[in-house]
């Protein structure tokens, strides 16, 4: 005898609930990297990417492809998330930076890519929050050009002479120290 | 032609930079000439901060679930707390604002407009024209010296003087003196005539009201149609007992119109009535003059002029009494025509198809009406509330930019 057992409806996911899952497994460390370079605050980072991936499932039913893809979308919102929580922060307090952790340069490297790490960590230390937004877009959440462009709401041309502007200041930071 | 800045294309090295980059992040080979950028965006990369698993693990369980809401209290009262007072001070008070605007406007809205007086809502009185109450001269009146004597004198300056300032406007709206009157068109089968006119004749006897002219012909049912019955009745209905007859009067046949006026005579009552006491004033003084009068000439003459007061008295009582009898009596005009039209099963006093037609013609019109005005009270506070949720939405997003400027 064949028996067939049927889901209620409410426990049938959604096209949008399957996409978001994707979304979610893909882009959760991203979105955690890339909060937490602009924030520089574990614990704030950890409460930024939790209420962005909330909104974002909240809001999965209205992405709306023609504007975008889902990871620029995605990241659009960790950023507003971000931004509020700058604000907020602002309004309390100084927003006071959390100090490099230096032992999370393993011991076992040498003392020249040490001192490399540690010039190029001086290097971040001094951008601007926006010139830092571009880095942690670009080298800790993974996202391509477009995409950074349409997050931070510039033309893809503009998102990438910034992005190379940044990079030579790094650049030129990293060679001074060296 | 100068090209804007998103409209120009990279510059060819920038360009093979950014690819390179993308390269080396991607774990290909670069070229050789860019492998210090390609250390450095490894480098860079390197610098990324992982989650820690604790933290993951939450997540997952959360996304897992649905991320379920707190009650709703809790979200409220949270969202309450987070938000700092000053935040909360300026959009109350602009929906404080926006909520007496809105007050304001109903209230006055309800004085613009006021219907038509026949579509249910209250006929606005018409002011009085101050009615005729010149004084009836009594015949061989003319006799009068020119210029008048000097207590006829006053109490015609004394009425002129209180007929000016006879405002109604003060006296209250439950005193007012309304005059009514209705007009009222019917029509029935031409076998049922005879019968609604005679009903007339039953109403105003059943309402305590009477007949002031009745006219009723024709009435036969197989007259031709030149010759159907035609009635109309002229009558007095006590206030009091207008609506319930106006009510019997409608179910005798086919109201085919009604058209009901009032007119505010309030000030003619009050202009009468100080003419009446600015008369019996000048007739005490006349007859305390007549009394301290010497001689015949003086006596004549008073007497004269005690005669025209008494008749100009006279007359402004019969003149109060006629405004009492206006308002109290009022007049209804009553016309029957028989209908051949009728006589069929639809017509008469059923309600048909065509009443059905009339009652959904009138429920659209309703309809539209209410939909309009609905429409213009919430137009502008839709374009209102699109406006603020616009500004909000600009001011959000600069406050966020600022909030890089000012780290």
């Amino acid at each position: 005898m064949n028996e067939t057992v049927a889901a209620p409806a409410s426990e049938i996911p959604t096209d949008a609930d399957l996409a978001f899952d994707e979304l979610y497994r893909r882009a959760r460390d991203d979105v955690h990297a890339y909060v937490a370079g602009l924030l520089r605050d574990r614990s704030a980072a950890e409460d930024v990417t939790a209420l962005a991936f909330e909104r974002a499932y909240r809001r999965r039913q209205s992405f709306n492809p023609r504007r975008g893809t889902r990871r620029a979308w995605l990241f659009g919102i960790a950023r507003n998330a971000a931004l509020d929580e700058l604000r907020r922060r602002r309004r309390e307090a100084t927003l006071v930076a959390e100090p490099a952790d230096e032992a999370a340069i393993p011991p076992d490297q040498g003392a020249e890519v040490a001192i490399r790490r540690a010039a190029l960590r001086d290097a971040l230390a001094t951008l601007a929050p926006r010139e830092r937004e571009l880095v942690a877009l670009k080298f800790f959440a993974g996202l391509t050009n477009p995409e950074i462009a349409m997050v931070i709401g510039v033309s893809e041309t503009n998102a990438g002479t910034r992005l190379h502007r940044v990079i030579e200041k790094l650049r030129r930071a990293c060679d001074e120290a060296a | 032609m100068k090209l804007r800045e998103h409209e120009m294309p990279l510059d060819p090295e920038v360009e093979r930079e950014l690819e390179e980059i993308d390269r080396a992040l991607g774990g290909e080979p670069v070229d050789s000439d860019l492998d210090a950028l390609a250390e450095l965006a490894r480098a860079l990369r390197e610098e990324r901060v992982s989650a820690e698993p604790r933290f993951a693990a939450e997540l997952d369980q959360r996304v897992a679930d649905g991320f379920p809401r707190a009650g709703r209290l809790d979200q409220l009262r949270r969202r309450l707390t987070a938000v700092p007072p000053r935040r909360i001070l300026a959009p109350a008070g602009a929906a404080a604002t926006l909520l007496v605007v809105v007050g304001v406007a109903i209230s006055q809205s309800g004085e613009i407009g006021g219907g038509n007086g026949n579509g249910g809502i209250s006929p606005q009185p018409a002011p009085d024209q101050p009615v005729g109450v010149s004084p009836a001269r009594p015949s061989g009146a003319g006799a009068e010296p020119a210029g008048g004597a000097p207590a006829e004198r006053d109490a015609q300056a004394t009425f002129l003087r209180d007929k000016r300032a006879a405002s109604a406007a003060n006296v209250p709206l439950a005193r007012r003196r309304i005059a009514r009157r209705v007009d009222l068109a019917l029509s029935t089968s031409p076998e049922r005539f005879r019968d609604a006119a005679d009903g007339v004749l039953d109403v105003v006897r059943d309402h305590r009201g009477f007949v002031v002219r009745s006219n009723v012909s024709g009435g036969d049912p197989d007259a031709p149609r030149s010759q159907l019955g035609h009635g109309s009745f002229t009558l007095r209905i006590p206030v009091g007992e207008l609506g319930a007859a106006l009510g019997d009067l409608s179910d005798l046949g086919h109201v085919v119109s009604r058209t009901d006026g009032t007119q505010d005579i309030t000030s003619r009552f009050v202009s009468v009535k100080k003419r009446i006491a600015a008369l019996e004033k000048a007739r005490q003084n006349l007859l305390r003059q007549l009394a301290d009068a010497t001689t015949v000439t003086e006596q004549e003459s008073i007497r004269r002029r005690l005669e025209i007061v008494e008749s100009q008295l006279s007359a402004a009582r019969e003149d109060l009494g006629s405004a009492q009898r206006r308002v109290h009596l009022v007049p209804v005009s009553v016309t029957i025509d028989a209908d051949r039209a009728l006589a069929d099963g639809d017509g008469g006093d059923g309600w048909g198809l065509g009443d059905a037609v009339d009652d959904a013609g009138k429920v659209l019109t309703v309809t539209a009406g209410v939909l309009l005005v609905s429409a213009a009270v919430l137009g502008p506070l839709a374009i209102l509330a699109v406006l603020i949720w616009l500004g909000v939405r600009a001011l959000t997003r600069l406050r966020r930019e600022r909030a890089l400027d000012q780290i």
